[in-house]
């Protein structure tokens, strides 16, 4: 299946300014990120951000085992937001390079624990993860009714002064 | 580079790949359309998806670049001529047509890189727009009239590149409920409007160089503007002065829960290609 | 204009799983499902009830397929991403409650 993502260059550039704030003692930040879904006419997905959520400086969990660790806090509020309202949640953060980001082990581990959570409040919509680097994403969608999450294949950031496809993993 | 591409070459190394790989939405293929159809097709894009429900007649002729006096005598669709247009040009060029209305086959246009409205009332561009806002896609809408003033006509256009987030065309005023009532209510009434080929050209042209702007940047600070006002009579193109009182205001219109995206997606309903359900 | 949470409640219970829907500024409720009867015949679709002003409409209501032998003038919408058929039938005040303004755009279909 052929996975499609666009974001506009403003709410990348939110998510960038968000993601670079400094935290007391996590080593970086996480995020949400609330995205509509469309299917496309070759049986693809395509996946529109719409709105940045912040994790709360509170809801980080101080483990210096890791560059960071949010509560069961920060999922209830993301998961509210999408019992509320047909979204499909992606989980953000981001590596400090450039060039196309790669999932480590410690990313795939956590995500296939707590992605399917998103499927208990909105179980018709896709959900998954993102990795940004300074000038590239990646993303791995979990489908409803397939147990295996797929890449996303093609990314695009609409607007002015912005390459339009970026890569990915 | 490709030779071909050589005298463009300041878009990149990579415009050729980028251009190439674009897909281009048009939709209304006649006076604007058949320009813009044509100039991308020149300039290397790859890909088309062009909507248009009519056939060429005679009355077409005089603006239609690419259409041919046979092509009215047998009623050839405008979407053929346009194939026929594209191809000459790029021959290796995907052209999907959509003979009828554009959203009659709305799932290829969420794929596309940039869509032109070409059309000629502000219901059609309403609706374009919306659909763009919605999948996150820059929309560049071209348009001109010739009104009757006082001393004679008067030929005036504009270019409206409608970016997500950025401000739309009831920001700029441009479509209004009342110009979309009014129209409501003369339909059927309105005729043939004036038209002829070398605004729809300035337009098209200028609608052409806003999407390769978008696509491969030739200058670091480039930003075109949001609305070009072309004053027909003395031939001059202007940035919209509305622009002016926007600032940096964000869209109001499209912003908020269910902006984006299918609002009646389910997983379900991915592979079927169906609109709203009806049993 | 938002919708009216307890006019929404009272519209769902004559049409339930109603829910609000804004595009380009304008309000509507996406009622899927919604029972529509024209003479002896009863047919079932999604509608989508504009209760504000569209297009030169005080109030509108949008079917996912036009009813033959009914309403003057069908014409197709292109809304939230779907398209829509609606009738021309003008004058039905947004004033009125959400349940009335769906049952006098109904009952031009009877």
């Amino acid at each position: 299946m052929k996975i499609s993502f666009r974001i506009t260059r403003a709410m990348l550039a939110r998510v960038h300014a968000d993601l670079s704030r400094p935290h007391a003692f996590a080593a970086e930040r996480v995020a949400f990120l609330s995205c509509g879904a469309a299917a496309l006419h070759d049986d693809g997905l395509l996946l529109l951000a719409e709105a940045h959520h912040p994790v709360a400086d509170e809801h980080y969990i101080d483990d210096p085992r890791v560059g960071a660790t949010i509560g069961s806090a920060a999922f209830r509020t993301v998961l509210q937001i999408a019992y509320n309202r047909p979204i499909s949640v992606f989980h953000i953060h981001r590596y400090e390079h450039i060039g196309v980001p790669r999932f480590s082990p410690i990313d795939l581990r956590e995500s296939t624990r707590f992605v399917p959570d998103f499927f208990k409040v909105r179980p018709e919509r896709p959900h998954g993860v993102l990795v940004f680097s300074h000038d590239a994403l990646s993303g791995l969608c979990w489908y409803p009714g397939r147990k295996t999450p797929v890449p996303i294949t093609e990314v695009s950031v609409v607007g002015y002064v912005t390459p339009t496809r970026w890569g990915t993993a | 580079m490709n030779e071909r591409w050589s005298r463009q070459s300041f878009l990149g190394a990579e415009s050729e790949q980028v251009l190439g790989n674009a897909i281009i939405g048009i939709v209304g293929l006649c006076g604007g359309g058949s320009h813009i159809a044509q100039q991308s097709a020149h300039v290397g894009v790859g890909n088309f998806v062009c909507a248009d429900y009519d056939h060429v007649d005679e009355s077409n002729l005089p603006r239609m670049v690419g259409s041919r006096p046979e092509d009215a005598k047998e009623l050839i669709s405008k979407t053929a001529v346009i194939k026929r247009t594209i191809h000459l040009v790029n021959p290796t060029a995907n052209v999907m047509l959509v003979e009828g209305q554009w959203y009659a086959q709305e799932r290829f246009f969420r794929n596309c890189t940039a869509i032109f409205g070409c059309v000629d009332n502000f219901a059609a561009r309403d609706e374009l727009e919306r659909f763009c806002r919605r999948y996150l896609i820059p929309y560049i809408d071209v348009g001109m009239d010739v009104h009757e003033v006082s001393n004679g006509f008067s030929i005036s256009g504009q270019v409206i590149t409608s970016l997500p987030g950025g401000p739309c065309m009831r920001c700029l005023g441009f479509i209004t409920d009342a110009k979309l009532a009014e129209e409501q209510r003369r339909y059927g009434a309105a005729g043939g409007r004036p038209q002829v080929v070398w605004p729809n050209g300035v337009l098209a042209s200028i609608a052409v160089g806003q999407m390769v702007g978008l696509l491969r940047p030739w200058n670091r600070d480039l930003k075109p503007s949001v609305m070009i006002e072309y004053d027909g009579n003395r031939q001059i193109c202007r940035e919209s002065t509305k622009l002016l009182y926007l600032a940096d205001k964000p869209c109001s219109h499209f912003s908020g829960p269910d902006a984006v995206g299918d609002p009646f997606y389910s997983a379900d309903n991915n592979n079927r290609g169906q609109t709203a359900i009806s049993r | 204009m938002s919708i009216d949470t307890a006019q929404l409640e009272a519209l769902s219970a004559v049409s339930p799983g109603a829910r609000p829907l804004v595009e380009a500024g304008i309000d509507y409720v996406y009622l899927p499902g919604l029972r529509v009867v024209t003479g002896d015949t009863e047919r079932v679709m999604d509608a989508l009830l504009c209760p504000m002003q569209h297009g030169g409409y005080v109030t509108r209501l949008f079917l996912a397929d036009p009813i033959s032998g009914r309403g003057a003038n069908w014409s197709e919408h292109h809304i939230c991403g779907r398209t829509w058929h609606t009738w021309s039938w003008q004058g039905v005040p947004a004033t009125m409650t959400l349940v009335q303004i769906l049952t006098a755009h109904l009952k031009a279909l009877r």
